[in-house]
């Protein structure tokens, strides 16, 4: 069922004036649109075709949204999901990939390189998943910016813009949330030790 | 609501960052006033800041389809090659059969026929065997297989004895593959390759392969590749030849990149754009064109236009002419050579090729080749009555009948013929008594007449190979690798993508079309590829894992080695033989142009040895050294593609061995040095036309620089000197250093006052790794020496004469450090060289007593270095992939971290370990024992390092790093060459 742009626009500015109901009637929508584009864009990666991460978002937008009656809000509004929607979906496929592993098929799960970690312990979109879900208890701002900035792929304006704060205060807030997540995630998997027997 | 702590944390993480690096940790005991935990807290957060600042900027779903893309070229992979077990739909792999351009056949069971069959898997751009170049789109991805079967279908539907039966068309994991009839023979490859067969035979092989064409021309089929590798031939390959199968009808068409998506029948249509030079430039840059599948092109097919049934007509003329002549009528180092040829050449005349051959075939060859196709053949048909006509007729004997049509004209253009030979044949008499007398001397003694510079970036180089056009070199920079190619005339050098950095180049393909490279992520051997130029999918060859390789001048094998052991196999991998076995290395193989003798050079890592050898590719005890004189220092020689010398250099200069005109020599032929003067030059590599040759003009220089960390510059430390392996002394007065390139030590005061000369310099004799006892007033250092085991050797700080620290052990002694009271000394085996140690491990020598001992479970380490509060030993790992620490209280090892480590050094208070992070974004990077906690200090991705070992580390008294910056020269030269 193909959702109509007339319906996902009402919800988003029902959601946008603080009702809480209509975000959970917009997630299921959004998740199913954002699916296919995740499918597709990643078909497109495989052939060497690179598509960023927002301009997905933004088509998704311009699919389910009447950006005639959307305010520039609700657009912030509608990232802010597709973040969270992004998020689900990619930690699922993480999950589920996971589970490939330990049967023991395809070929080992770890994002190091794609993640661009420089050093350090390997990691994996679950555990960055909970790690990031600690955050949102401590701060749950940072835990926001950095759905919206590493599973929305929103830039520092956008993540402002969806935050209502300042760029200044999502650059600050980005930085300091990493260093976090980075020294949680080592601390869950501290580099491998390997003692040999003396002699 | 945030806790106040939480705001406290964030606020001084902050804070600190707005602090210089040094003055941080101070800021914070500051703020922190006591409250250990918080500092510690903040500190923690602040060292996660260092590690590059890649984490988590690229968008998860960009990175998790990476992955993807990923996973499905390897599955992809793993889909088309190494399936033999598996069970593909109903047929069930018994052996792979070989592999080629198109792909990989494979012997199966059809397990509901119970009969064999072959199936083979296709390789093209786009559809994911290939790890790059994959730039299809989905629905081109989909198009591309629905064109390939339906093609395959229709081509299936063909039901003639010529040509092979295609039973089935299937697809498994994303690829594409199809059944075919189980055949026992060869391709006509092969048939020509054994040499020429009776021209019966041929003529009958040739009426099979024209039926064939005309039973598919008659259904619309083009075939649209016929060439020699398409043709089988059932039965032995030599004696009398069984029954032509032409194999993979309808397949090039869907399957040549250029192919139009429109997939119309294929019936004859009229030329519809004229050639132009855009149109012939383009099929010239095509990627993936290689000589061999250019050599067969129709001139219509070269110039990229619509294609009919006489485009199979003139490819079938080439595979003729070469199965009579045993040499290709249009010929080229590279693909723009052969169309050139085939759009505007003449070939030889088969009847000078081949003078026994009837008149009449040649005249069927010649038809078949006319360039424009209204004069050619107009069918199959036609061609297969005149060729069974001749047989006819030849076999019945007597003078041809006079149906031929233009039989007048022809026979004129025998007689030119007849004539041209008589001409050759009295000058071949005129000149006899010359030649009797020069043929078994050897090759006149060449000159250099000059040189020019192609090459201006000062980075350190080495020559791999050319195509004619372009050089394709390394390019060193001391902390990564990367391949480079630049026009034989001078120009800009350009990078030429790998599919991973660690691919290590060797050769360059005969016609220039591919590159031959392994990916070894250290050292030691990695699986060998043929990476295709520009551009396409890199392909395995075989299963080879190799330490250098290099293909024959016929393209048609490949020499490699694997450490001390050199093998021959064919160019798909198969059928290897060991030709070779020496104590060392083995690297750089060359092939003789006539495919007999391989020259490759042996280096034996302990002793310091470089020297030729040559092994006889047809027995396998016939290796010996290249010199009777023993090892001079000798490498990396190359035959000039016209036979007649062997080039080589030798201790900074370039040699040249004249080969004896004929195999039989009497006196061994003597090499003569052809270079002088201040240019060093190395590497020296025949250009295709045997008139120049390219080397490597070296000046080495090395600066040693202090990386400052306050201001992030490096500022000089013994300013003109050109040094390596610079160390300060424990109370920070004085650096002990290397002369670069001379490989003596010396000491000075920082102000470079009191130098003095600790070690001789002598020619192939370098010093290595200098460490200053704890007290100051001796050196320890490591020496390496041609012929002589590298050992450590101890010199008094204010001079005197070297002593060895170990004159009884005869095995490699090396990289000796300190222990912190200056009583023991732990060292190892050669660190960083290019072979690996026979058993690195790690020992201990006890000064006082003079007793060793080994280090408990070091058998996987080298490169020790024994921290100044003597708690720990470090030390990497046999692949240089990690660093790991022994600790005396525990008695064990821990891995501290990983990548491509060299030259770990510890900090001043024991507390940190720097190294050199190499390959992957280069820097000097730093790792704290606490906690494993890894920081990047200095990025070298733009950073030029030279010396020894390609670079060096140490740390000023503050921890600053010492670095050894390349200032030097290392350029690429064109050298005109004469012999006089």
């Amino acid at each position: 069922m193909e959702p109509s742009t007339h319906q996902v626009t009402h919800l988003l500015r029902a959601w946008g004036e603080g009702e809480q109901g209509a975000l959970d009637e917009l997630v299921p929508l959004v998740y199913q649109e954002m699916h296919r584009l995740a499918q597709a864009y990643m078909s497109r990666e495989r052939s060497g075709h690179t598509l960023q991460t927002t301009a997905l978002v933004n088509e998704a937008y311009l699919r389910l949204v009447d950006s005639a009656q959307a305010s520039w809000q609700n657009r912030a509004h509608f990232f802010a999901i597709c973040a969270q929607v992004m998020r689900r979906i990619l930690v699922d496929w993480a999950r589920s990939r996971q589970a490939l592993k330990r049967g023991g098929a395809a070929r080992p799960l770890e994002l190091v390189e794609s993640l661009a970690v420089a050093e350090g312990p390997g990691q994996d979109l679950v555990a960055l998943d909970d790690a990031l879900k600690d955050l949102s208890a401590l701060d749950s701002r940072k835990g926001k910016v950095v759905e919206l900035r590493f599973f929305g792929g929103l830039s520092v304006e956008e993540t402002a813009e969806a935050l209502k704060v300042s760029c200044e205060t999502v650059m600050r807030d980005w930085k300091f949330a990493k260093s976090w997540l980075r020294r949680e995630l080592n601390k869950e998997k501290p580099v491998a030790i390997r003692t040999l027997a003396a002699n | 609501m945030l806790s106040e702590r939480w705001q406290q944390i964030e606020g001084l993480y902050h804070a600190a960052l707005e602090q210089d690096v040094a003055h941080r940790s101070g800021y914070l005991r500051q703020a922190c006033a006591g409250d250990e935990e918080l500092e510690r807290e903040v500190e923690s957060l602040l060292g996660q800041d260092e590690g590059g600042d890649e984490f988590l900027e690229t968008p998860a779903l960009d990175a998790a389809a990476r992955v993807v893309a990923q996973d499905e070229a390897l599955a992809g992979e793993a889909a088309g090659r190494g399936m033999v077990g598996a069970s593909i739909s109903h047929y069930q792999i018994i052996e792979e059969l070989g592999g080629g351009g198109m792909g990989v056949v494979y012997k199966a069971l059809d397990t509901r026929l119970g009969r064999p069959v072959a199936l083979k898997f296709l390789r093209s751009p786009g559809l994911g065997l290939g790890r790059i170049g994959a730039e299809q789109s989905p629905q081109h991805q989909a198009e591309t297989l629905e064109r390939f079967r339906r093609e395959a279908r229709a081509a299936s539907a063909l039901n003639h004895p010529n040509i092979v039966v295609v039973h089935d068309v299937g697809q498994h994991a994303g690829q594409p593959f199809m059944v075919m009839e189980f055949l026992e023979g060869h391709t006509l490859k092969q048939v020509i390759e054994q040499g020429r067969l009776r021209t019966q035979a041929m003529i009958d092989l040739a009426i099979e392969i024209a039926d064939g064409l005309a039973a598919a021309h008659a259904k619309g089929i083009i075939h649209r590749d016929i060439k020699p590798t398409n043709i089988f031939v059932t039965g032995p390959a030599s004696g009398s030849p069984g029954q032509v199968k032409i194999l993979d009808f309808g397949l090039a068409k869907s399957w040549t990149p250029d192919a139009r998506p429109t997939g119309e029948p294929a019936a004859t249509k009229p030329v519809t754009s004229a050639p132009t030079v855009t149109a012939l430039d383009v099929s010239l840059t095509s990627p993936g064109v290689t000589v061999g599948t250019a050599a067969y092109m129709s001139p219509e097919q070269a110039r990229r236009e619509e294609l009919d049934v006489r485009t199979d007509l003139f490819s079938f003329g080439v595979v003729l002419y070469e199965l009579a002549s045993g040499q290709r009528p249009f010929q080229g180092d590279v693909a723009a050579v052969v169309l050139h040829e085939i759009l505007a050449e003449t070939p030889v005349p088969l009847s000078q090729l081949n003078p026994r051959l009837p008149a009449e075939l040649e005249h069927i060859v010649n038809k078949a080749l006319e360039k424009d196709r209204t004069l050619r053949y107009q069918s199959a048909a036609e061609m297969g009555a005149d060729l069974k006509r001749l047989k006819r007729d030849s076999s019945s004997a007597g003078t041809p009948a006079a149906w031929l049509p233009g039989a007048a004209k022809k026979s004129a253009r025998t007689r030119i013929a007849i004539r041209r030979w008589w001409i050759a044949a009295l000058l071949a008499v005129a000149a006899g008594a010359a030649w009797v007398n020069l043929e078994q001397r050897p090759w006149p003694i060449p000159k250099v007449g000059g040189y020019r510079q192609i090459t201006n970036d000062g980075g350190m180089k080495g020559l791999i190979g050319t195509d004619g056009v372009r050089l394709y070199f390394y390019r060193n920079s001391g902390s990564g690798h990367w391949i480079g190619q630049v026009a034989v005339g001078g120009g800009e050098p350009a990078r030429v993508p790998m599919p991973s950095p660690f691919f290590v180049l060797f050769d360059v393909a005969p016609d220039g079309a591919s590159l031959l490279a392994a990916e070894i992520a250290t050292y030691g051997e990695g699986p060998l590829w043929s990476v295709p130029m520009p551009g396409g999918s890199p392909h395995r060859i075989g299963n080879l894992a190799v330490s250098s390789a290099a293909w024959s001048q016929d393209g048609g094998r490949i020499a490699y080695a694997k450490r001390g052991d050199l093998f021959v196999a064919q160019s798909d991998g198969t059928a290897a033989r060991k030709v070779a076995s020496v104590a060392g290395g083995i690297a750089a193989p060359a092939w003789s142009p006539d495919g007999k003798r391989i020259r490759f050079t042996v280096y034996d890592d302990q002793r310091l040895l470089v020297y030729l050898w040559e092994a006889s590719t047809e027995q396998r005890d016939g290796a010996h050294p290249l010199f009777a004189a023993g090892p001079s220092g000798d490498c990396c020689g190359r035959w000039t593609p016209d036979g007649r010398y062997f080039v080589f250099h030798r201790q900074g200069q370039i040699w040249a061995m004249p080969e004896p005109r004929r195999l039989a020599w009497r006196s061994p032929p003597k090499p003569v040095q052809i270079t002088s003067g201040a240019v060093k030059f190395v590497e020296a590599l025949p250009a295709k036309d045997s008139q120049h040759l390219f080397a490597v003009g070296v000046a080495p220089r090395g600066e040693v620089n202090r990386f400052d960390t306050r201001s992030g510059q490096f500022v000089p430390v013994l300013g003109g000197i050109s040094a390596d392996f610079a160390t300060f002394s424990p109370d920070g007065q004085w650096i002990a250093y290397v002369t670069y390139p001379d490989g003596a030590l010396w000491r000075t005061r920082l102000d470079r006052s009191e130098r003095l000369q600790l070690t001789q310099a002598a020619p192939n004799s370098y010093v290595m790794l200098p460490r200053w006892s704890p007290d100051g007033t001796q050196i320890l250092y490591s020496a390496a020496a041609t012929g002589q085991l590298t050992r450590l050797y101890r010199v008094s700080a204010s001079g005197g004469q070297p002593q060895p620290l170990l004159p009884g052990l005869n095995q490699v002694n090396s990289d000796g450090n300190w222990s912190p009271d200056g009583k023991k000394i732990c060292f190892g085996g050669a660190a960083g060289s290019a072979g690996r140690p026979p058993v690195p491990n790690i020992h201990v020598l006890d000064l006082d007593t003079g007793s060793v001992t080994d280090v408990p479970g070091s058998d996987d380490f080298f490169s020790p270095r024994w921290s100044a509060d003597g708690s720990y030993i470090a030390a990497l790992n046999l692949d240089s992939t990690r660093l790991a620490v022994f600790r005396f209280a525990t008695g064990k090892w821990e891995y501290l971290a990983k990548g491509t480590l060299s030259f770990p050094c510890w900090s001043h208070d024991s507390r940190t370990l720097y190294y050199i992070q190499s390959t992957n974004n280069p820097a000097v990077m730093r790792v704290r024992v606490a906690d494993h906690r890894v920081e990047r200090v200095i990025d070298l991705k733009d950073v030029n390092l030279t010396g020894f070992y390609g670079a060096s580390l140490s740390l000023a008294p503050d921890d600053q790093p010492l670095l050894t910056h390349d200032s030097g020269s290392m350029e690429i030269f064109t050298l005109d060459w004469r012999a006089l």
